[in-house]
């Protein structure tokens, strides 16, 4: 999602700065602020039981993060930490919501781009129960691309690395790397200086 | 229930019945209604390519099914199908996004409703990877008992069969059953009559 910037300031959004690995919240906090990025780049993770990270997402400028929280009564399911120093746009949850009651077409595209990661959720759920590895990859790729504006082949760059897509997939990163190798050979992406082009 | 019955029946909404395991749309469907369960209960699946069910959500009375899609511009990537007998409002996508666009109240809602799909998603993906079976059920259970008042051990009983929570979490049914079994003798859930407390 993203909202013009003077909209957000007009409903009392302001500007905070923070430092590379800085947590913006917590998994268990509850989602007070509406947040849109202006600069930098952030992660959310989570860790399971036995404290291995897993990056669910990573999100750069003019876009938000957060937000379906805002809606359900529940707390953060992971953290927000900023991976570099970053400036983000912070309104509070009874503004936004008032923003939103005030700005139909606002609500509206809400729902286009809450819609968008359903269906890409809803996919890589699928593509993650699969013992196909290419299939498992290509669910993720897929699911991340979709934040990402702009559709034309190949120019995704993935941020995560081997090890990380690794746990997010539920693969051995010996398994991701000849995956992502054996992908790059079908012509479904390209590796330039170990970074995956998606 | 996300739209109220009398505007949906207002704008013309006819109801659909349906029988057990009847289908209300196929994967790969082209989006063209919007759908309120009336009475009864549905579920949304896919297959993996090994042929096991994934049931990605289970619907249940003044739910709508399938909503995000009338966003987007995509073809249905899951199924719905009835669980028990069904009664279904149905209203064609045009008059639904005009209905969105005239009251944003409604828009509003359905801002909710997804955001309230994408949170158990978000949640029954970070428990795909997860390798352990009992951490699977759990999470499973936690996510279907926090929507109860009532918090007490063993105060809620899943309204779920087993196969149904093995295909929510990606296991065989069987492990399922001997995983209850294992949560049964650790107290963490008792079982009366082959039903599941919490």
């Amino acid at each position: 999602m993203n909202i013009e910037p003077d909209i957000l300031y007009s409903y009392g959004g302001e500007i905070k700065l923070y430092k590379q690995h800085d947590v913006i919240y917590r998994g268990g906090d509850h989602a007070t602020f509406y947040y849109q990025i202006v600069k930098g780049k952030i992660k959310l993770n989570s860790y399971n039981e036995e404290g291995k990270e897993f990056i669910h997402n990573i999100i750069g400028e003019k876009q938000s993060f957060g937000d379906a929280m805002i809606f359900v009564e529940k707390f953060y399911v992971m953290n927000a930490i900023c991976l570099s120093d970053t400036e983000i746009i912070k309104l509070p949850k009874n503004r936004f919501i008032e923003l939103l009651k005030n700005n139909p077409e606002i609500s509206l595209e809400m729902n286009a781009c809450l819609s968008q990661r359903l269906y890409f959720k809803a996919i890589m759920l699928q593509s993650m129960s699969s013992q196909n590895p290419i299939v498992r990859l290509e669910g993720l790729l897929n699911y991340l691309k979709s934040y990402h504006e702009g559709d034309c082949a190949h120019s995704f760059p993935v941020e995560l690395t081997r090890q990380q897509i690794a746990n997010l997939t539920g693969l051995r990163v010996e398994t991701v790397i000849r995956t992502l190798k054996k992908m790059e050979h079908q012509g479904k992406l390209k590796i330039k200086e170990r970074k995956i082009l998606y | 229930m996300v739209i109220r019955e009398e505007i949906l029946h207002s704008v013309g909404a006819i109801t659909r019945h349906y029988q057990p395991s009847e289908i209300i749309f196929n994967e790969g469907d082209i989006p063209k209604y919007y759908y309120q369960i009336a009475s009864g209960e549905a579920k949304l699946n896919n297959y993996t390519d090994d042929g096991k069910e994934i049931i990605q959500t289970l619907l249940e009375e003044g739910q709508s099914i399938g909503e995000s899609l009338l966003f987007l511009d995509k073809v249905y990537p899951i199924s719905a199908v009835a669980i028990t007998k069904c009664s279904v409002l149905r209203l064609p996508k045009s008059i639904f996004l005009d209905l969105i666009k005239l009251y944003p109240e409604i828009s509003f809602n359905m801002n909710k409703t997804i955001s309230q799909k994408l949170y158990f998603k978000l949640i029954m993906s970070q428990n795909l990877s997860s390798q352990n079976p009992m951490a699977k059920l759990k999470v499973l259970m936690d996510y279907l008992k926090s929507f109860q008042k009532e918090q007490s051990p063993y105060s809620f009983r899943i309204p779920l069969t087993r196969q149904q929570m093995a295909s929510l979490t990606g296991l065989c049914v069987e492990t399922a059953i001997r995983t209850i079994k294992m949560i049964e003798r650790d107290k963490i859930v008792k079982i009366i009559d082959r039903k599941i407390l919490y």
